[in-house]
């Protein structure tokens, strides 16, 4: 009884297709043998019948022409546009910097390999190269690990621009604003473990070129 | 129908199908020719088949367009694991399917397919006034989407439900069950087909 109602069930999903004539032999075979004797899907399969005849109406004569016009058009348009791309290194090389090529080829550089460039550059001018052999330290103890803290150093009135910038770099000094009026500068330092706050501004204030050096209190 | 009738609407099918296929390879190679014969071969019911899916007569011709363009640009990637014509109208699904999100998104367009619904709800004379294969098709505007393409595709188009289930890209059972739904909802009218309008089952039937 149980299976009768499962191919009751099956039979009445397939009726649909059973009509259109799509259906395998091994399933239009079950569907026939079921609609002998069931009359609820002898009456569905009437219903269905008669709706695919009102549905099935010929197509009315359409004339494809003009939209076929305009989809040519369009793929011209894109034809077009493709071979445009496909010319934009053609046209660097054979006429020497071409900027809008030239533009248009590093666009096509992933934003991210780009970024990370500039990073990296970032790093490299910011952080000084403490492994460098011709970096000076105030110490032997400057590469140990120590206390950042931020001083102003003020220079000689006739020290020029490089002296200031070998000093600044000389003591591996971070740069957070100056020079102001009087030349001083705004730097964060790291004072060695090995030596007292006290010591390290000292020796500090005896460099040549450098005028003044004390801790900045804000 | 009769066995040696069948045999031969099978192979007039296979033959279309292998037809379609050496079209498809000269579109590959971006033969015009061809293509103008694959785009009259299919023009008509590729218009059908999306006027009965998007309610929208009026984006129609943008949407067989839509379709017969990737056709064009995609026709080297042909494998041949279907029927062109299964192929092809599962292009034309995709791209109705889309259009009808984009009408959702603009507001005044889904108003104006309301008011339709409404005025169609509210005019008790309509079967009378449009005569029964209208009133279906009316009513077939009436049920989703998804149901209305396998309907269509069923009725019109003659399609295995396997073959709609590679069309929507979707199980066979589903789409079973979507023929199932669209039935229940559309036989409410299916006795006005026989015995003439009824006012109550007008009712019934709109949502």
């Amino acid at each position: 009884m149980k299976l009768r109602r499962n191919i009751h069930a099956e039979v009445k999903l397939l009726l649909p297709w059973l009509i259109n004539d799509s259906l395998e032999d091994r399933e239009r075979s079950k569907v026939q043998t079921h609609l002998m004797d069931c009359q609820e899907c002898q009456v569905e399969r009437d219903r269905l019948q008669t709706m695919q005849e009102t549905l099935t109406e010929d197509v009315p004569e359409s004339s494809f022409q003009t939209p076929f016009r305009d989809l040519l058009s369009r793929i011209e348009v894109s034809e077009r546009n493709k071979q445009a791309l496909r010319l934009v290194p053609h046209r660097v090389s054979r006429e020497g910097l071409d900027w809008k090529g030239l533009l248009a080829a590093v666009s096509g550089v992933p934003a991210l390999v780009t970024i990370a460039l500039l990073v990296v550059f970032a790093v490299y001018i910011q952080v000084p190269a403490r492994d460098d052999p011709n970096f000076h330290t105030l110490t032997e103890g400057l590469s140990r690990p120590g206390i950042e803290h931020r001083v102003q150093v003020s220079f000689e009135s006739d020290a020029g621009i490089e002296q200031v910038r070998e000093v600044l770099v000389g003591i591996g000094a971070n740069i957070i604003d100056g020079p102001n009026e009087d030349g001083t500068y705004l730097v964060d330092l790291v004072v060695p473990a090995s030596l007292t706050d006290n010591e390290f501004i000292v020796r500090l204030a005896e460099r040549d070129g450098i005028k003044k050096a004390v801790y900045y209190l804000d | 129908m009769l066995r040696a009738e069948k045999m031969r609407l099978k192979k007039r099918v296979n033959q279309k199908d292998e037809h379609d296929i050496v079209l498809l390879q000269k579109i590959a190679t971006k033969d015009k020719v061809a293509f103008e014969e694959l785009y009259r071969s299919y023009y008509p019911q590729l218009s059908r088949y999306l006027s009965r899916l998007m309610r929208r007569p009026e984006m129609v011709e943008e949407v067989v367009n839509d379709t017969l363009f990737v056709v064009w640009e995609k026709a080297a990637q042909f494998q041949g694991r279907s029927k062109v014509s299964t192929w092809i109208t599962g292009i034309a699904y995709l791209k109705g399917i889309k259009a009808i999100d984009r009408l959702r998104m603009m507001p005044e367009q889904q108003c104006a397919g309301l008011v339709e619904i409404e005025e169609l709800e509210a005019d008790t004379n309509l079967i009378n006034k449009l005569g029964l294969q209208e009133w279906l098709k009316s009513g077939l505007m009436m049920i989703s989407a998804d149901q209305r393409s396998v309907v269509e595709l069923t009725y019109f188009f003659g399609c295995s439900y396997k073959e709609i289930a590679e069309i929507m890209d979707c199980p066979v059972n589903t789409v079973k069950t979507r023929m199932f739904h669209a039935r229940r909802r559309l036989e409410i009218l299916l006795p006005e087909l026989e015995r003439g309008p009824m006012e109550e089952k007008t009712r019934g039937f709109v949502r």
